[in-house]
């Protein structure tokens, strides 16, 4: 087994009563696709929110390449190579393709209190910006305003910003939701190219998608984890077969 | 993008050369009534960079003028300190560190809890010059003397002369804008679009967003504290009035009114809101009712502010370029057209 990048110990969130992530204790290998499935109400947006530092959790630690970041923010995970995309797009609408990106990429900038040289006069974040843009298939689209594009374009700026943060892990949650089959087929396929130098924690309801990406599987259910392994034993669970996968997938 | 018109800051050259050579034919009457519009100017551009460029819309603004007024008043008054860059330095940092202290304990919220923040923690600033008799009471104080920038026993510049208060001001004026614009066009500037936009995903982005408000207040304060220094040098008085809430209201009322987010918007908005104010006084007894309601046929007619004629203007002109799938209204692309020269990179 590699290295894990990401830990979580005993992770649990309560809204009020409703215990959304219940004692989570998962290990992510460095490198690795890793898919979270599980049926709506499951948990997973929740447990990809605890590990962005979106929301902090009400029990538990989560150690981010042997580091404990519990208590680390958002912005500061970020610095970290820490980067998510939203299930629900979370773009700028007003601003062009690029500008979105650029956001994102000045992230990684020495310092904060920039406050002199225009942001257009930064080689490094232009550079990274059109990278980002070019990676997730959208160089073409890169003075429209983020707004004006369809709904799958969406998806994959949402991407692209996360990218040009430059993260070493990504949390992607549900990347193809609401996606055409050719814009899915696009997708999977950066999301392929970026699994060759990236940590992915992929949420996703497209089991053909999972299947053909991910190398290791975690099932959630009512919050807690129900199996994780390697595709084969995850599909071969007897557990995961009655409580989610249905007979459809059944070996 | 390089290429863009420069709408605002050209709209925003022309008016200083109108300012700069209006008391070459205006009477002083007008040319005093133009000094107040340039101060109130300032005070409005320095509310921009939080409501029009980061979404906060704050109600305790004249916390940050009023204090740097004040400290002026009081070592003028008290220390018979009258050099210019003494006054200046010790007007600012009273401002700015009142800017960090409000500022700090504000960021910390949002929406209409962030206005009643501010007008409560104004409210305090209020009172305190409001009540320690040190400060001169209720009814306020004059100026004993104004500031001068003497060096090596050579006055170069004396504020008691209004033609050199008039242009040491448009100066500010100048000033101000040019580092508002380049604080914008900074990656600085360009998070605190984010944070307006979508502070969220701006968060999501790597951005310390409460950091990046909290400077904001701070920039905004002491640009604020220079318009309250000028102010009063200007009016050679000060009084708690100065301090009040309804001296924040009035701020925020000339950016809406001239246009967010433009910088340009808000010296349209002083001078629209002081003409007004001079043309209705003259008029009726009733004038602030009738300020009152050419504020809300603006706001109404024109939600991008009187920039925002400029703007449909400029939406004429351009409107090949602007057309893009999923149109928007004639009123948002004049907005847009408005935003241009300030907000995008
Ligand atoms: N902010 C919140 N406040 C209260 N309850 C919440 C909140 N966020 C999530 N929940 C609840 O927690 C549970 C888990 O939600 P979560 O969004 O993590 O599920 P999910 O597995 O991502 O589902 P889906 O597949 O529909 O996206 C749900 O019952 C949800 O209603
Ligand atoms: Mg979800």
């Amino acid at each position: 087994m590699r290295e894990p990048i990401l830990e979580t110990r005993g992770l649990s969130r309560r809204f009020g009563g409703l215990r959304a992530v219940s004692a989570v204790s998962l290990s992510f290998e460095a490198g690795v696709v890793h898919a979270i499935l599980g049926p709506n109400g499951a948990g997973k947006t929740t447990t990809i929110n605890l590990l962005s530092g979106d929301l902090s959790p009400s029990e538990g630690t989560i150690l981010y390449k042997g580091r404990d970041i519990t208590a680390l923010p958002v912005h500061a995970r970020v610095h970290l190579g820490i980067g998510r995309s939203y299930q629900k797009t979370n773009i700028f609408p007003e601003l062009t393709c690029l500008e979105n990106c650029r956001l994102g990429a000045q992230a990684r900038l020495p310092g904060w209190l920039n406050l002199v040289k225009s942001a257009s006069h930064y080689g490094e974040i232009g550079e990274r910006a059109e990278r980002a843009l070019a990676l997730c298939g959208l160089e073409a689209r890169a003075g429209a305003a983020a707004g004006t594009l369809s709904h799958g374009e969406k998806r994959q700026l949402e991407i692209g910003m996360t990218l040009a943060t430059g993260p070493d892990l990504l949390l992607l949650d549900e990347p193809l939701a609401g996606m055409g089959i050719e814009e899915s087929r696009r997708v999977v396929d950066l999301l392929k190219r970026l699994a060759t130098d990236h940590t992915l924690i992929l949420i996703e309801h497209d089991m053909d998608a999972v299947f053909s990406i991910a190398e290791r599987i975690t099932v959630m259910v009512n919050g807690a984890v129900l199996e994780t392994g390697s595709v084969e034993a995850v599909r071969a669970s007897p557990a995961v077969q009655a409580a989610y996968l249905g007979e459809e997938h059944a070996a | 993008m390089p290429n863009r018109p420069l709408v605002l800051p050209i709209l925003f050259a022309l008016l200083c050369l109108g300012i700069a050579l209006f008391p070459l034919v205006g009477d002083t009457f007008y040319v005093r009534l133009v000094a107040k519009i340039v101060v109130l100017a300032i005070f409005a551009m320095s509310l921009d960079l939080l409501v029009g460029y980061t979404g906060l819309v704050t109600l305790g603004h004249a916390a940050f003028s009023g204090t740097a007024g004040y400290v002026t008043a009081a070592l003028v008054n008290k220390a018979g300190i009258v050099d210019l860059p003494a006054l200046l330095v010790a007007a600012l940092g009273a401002a700015g560190a009142a800017a960090l202290v409000i500022g700090w304990i504000s960021v910390r919220t949002s929406g209409i809890y962030l206005i009643m923040i501010t007008l409560a923690l104004g409210q305090m600033v209020f009172f305190f010059f409001h009540d320690v008799a040190f400060w001169g009471g209720a009814d306020g104080v004059n100026l004993a003397a104004k500031p001068e920038l003497t060096m090596g026993g050579v006055t170069l510049l004396d504020l008691a002369d209004r033609m050199v208060f008039y242009y040491v001001a448009l100066a500010c004026l100048v000033l101000v804008y040019a580092l508002l614009f380049m604080v914008s066009k900074a990656p600085f500037g360009q998070v605190l679009r984010g944070i307006r936009i979508n502070e969220g995903r701006t968060r999501a982005l790597g951005h310390d967003v409460q950091r990046y408000k909290l400077a904001a207040f701070v920039i905004a304060g002491l640009l604020a504290g220079l318009a309250g220094f000028l102010e009063v040098v200007r009016s050679g008085f000060i009084s708690p009035a100065h301090v009040n809430w309804h001296e924040s209201a009035t701020v925020l009322i000339v950016v809406i009114l001239g246009g967010m987010g433009t910088l340009v918007g808000p010296v349209i908005g002083a001078a629209a809101l002081v003409l007004l104010e001079d043309w209705f006084a003259n008029l009726t007894v009733h004038w602030k009712l009738f300020v009152g309601l050419f504020v809300i046929a603006v706001v109404l007619v024109l939600p991008s502010g009187l920039i925002g004629l400029a703007g449909r203007i400029g939406a004429l002109r351009w409107s090949q370029r602007l057309r893009r799938p999923g149109a928007q209204s004639a009123v948002s692309k004049g907005a847009e057209v408005a935003r241009e020269g300030a907000g995008d990179a």
